[in-house]
């Protein structure tokens, strides 16, 4: 069922109307995949990097989203959850790994894991980010100040991800036309 | 919710509430919670009850004072409830007071305490060394999810960290991310999380 407001008229700035379990859900796989399908031959003859990249940048907006910190030098845990606060999700680590540590002051605007990375720079914390963009905050066993951080492994591992992610359709761009403008209707698989 | 030109009085049955009372002296404002009540004293306070029907009060800002009804003082006499009171404990602000717990000690917080405690009224839960047993007993009341600890040593790992409520994937991906914790969902409403060295291993054979 399409979800819209009927509080105010329909906006050309509307263009996301998110719904689930619909047959537009359905159309809108089928409409990406025939998209894809059709489109592969020209990327893989005017470059494949290019889409793949730009796949690879939607599957991890979330990761490197450009956001505002201001958080104080204060205890490891203090901060981080300061940081959790700011980047609006939601992060639980070890209290015994972070309470005795102190984590850096970070002001301005940054991705999120580079804020991270700034954060917790020369702590022993080690920083991973998983293939969905979880982040993990441990402390290294054979720590010697300086702060590890990892991301997904390669450019290769974010492309796979991103054309499995693609193929599988857990997200789809279905478009319907009423007449009075163009709404795109985003559609997202239901919580599992 | 009772509000007359005398009194106004909230009940909470379960949950947790937060007032920030306009004060008026003329119509002091009062929350019956189970058995104790408290009358407010122009502040800002939250109370809780939980399973055990324990009743936690937490003075953000102001005075709070509870009592307990005078024995034969029917529930109903909800004005005689509010007045005729017995066992009167005052608490004040960065206070907190667990009651039915059998001692009736009162805390000072810190101000980081007080802002985590109250944290949920912006959508988020903040743990600052709580227990795992806790902090998925918290994130539950938050979910329509049950979460079940099935290792025992597990329930004593302290956490630390934000979640916000509703998020049930980021505190699976936040567990297993963070404190190598498995999970199983067992229906749509349960989730099994476990250790993840004591996974089954299928790859014996």
């Amino acid at each position: 069922m399409i979800r819209i407001s009927k509080q105010r008229p329909f906006a050309a700035t509307d263009w996301r109307i998110y719904f689930s379990r619909s047959s537009y859900t359905v159309a809108g796989r089928r409409l990406v995949a025939r998209a894809f399908m059709a489109f592969l031959p020209l990327c893989a003859r005017f470059g494949l990097v290019y889409l793949t990249i730009g796949l690879c940048v939607a599957s991890h907006a979330h990761a490197s989203d450009t956001l505002t910190f201001d958080i104080a030098k204060a205890r490891a845990d203090l901060a981080l959850i300061a940081f959790a606060e700011q980047a609006d999700r939601t992060l639980l680590f070890s209290f015994d790994e972070t309470h005795d540590k102190t984590a850096n002051r970070v002001s301005g605007q940054y991705e999120v894991v580079e804020a991270l990375e700034l954060l917790l720079a020369g702590t022993g914390l080690s920083i991973s980010m998983g293939t969905q963009g979880q982040l993990s905050v441990v402390a290294d066993a054979d720590s010697n100040g300086d702060t590890v951080v990892n991301k997904p492994k390669s450019i290769l591992a974010r492309i796979g991800m991103a054309l499995t992610s693609a193929v599988v359709g857990s997200s789809a761009i279905a478009q319907e036309s009423n007449g009075t403008g163009t709404q795109n209707a985003s559609a997202q698989t239901s919580r599992p | 919710v009772g509000f007359s030109v005398q009194q106004r009085i909230v009940q909470l049955e379960r949950g947790e509430l937060h007032i920030d009372v306009a004060h008026d002296p003329t119509r002091p404002l009062s929350v019956i919670a189970g058995w104790p009540y408290c009358q407010a004293v122009g502040t800002a306070f939250s109370v809780r009850i939980d399973d055990s029907q324990q009743v936690e009060v937490l003075v953000a800002d102001g005075r709070v004072q509870i009592g307990v009804p005078e024995p034969g003082t029917a529930d109903t006499d909800q004005l005689a409830l509010t007045r005729e009171m017995a066992n009167k404990i005052l608490i004040s602000q960065a206070e907190r007071v667990l009651l039915n717990s059998g001692e009736e000690s009162v805390e000072v917080l810190e101000p980081e305490e007080i802002e985590a405690q109250l944290s949920w009224r912006s959508g988020n839960l903040i743990f600052r060394g709580e227990s795992l047993a806790t902090t998925v007993s918290e994130v539950g009341r938050y979910t329509s999810v049950e979460f079940v600890i099935k290792d025992e040593e597990l329930r004593r790992v302290r956490v630390a960290g934000l979640f916000k409520t509703g998020d049930v994937a980021g505190f699976l991906s936040s567990l297993e991310a963070n404190f190598d914790i498995a999970y199983e969902r067992t229906d749509d409403e349960t989730v099994l999380l476990f250790a993840a060295t004591s996974l089954p291993t299928d790859d014996s054979n």
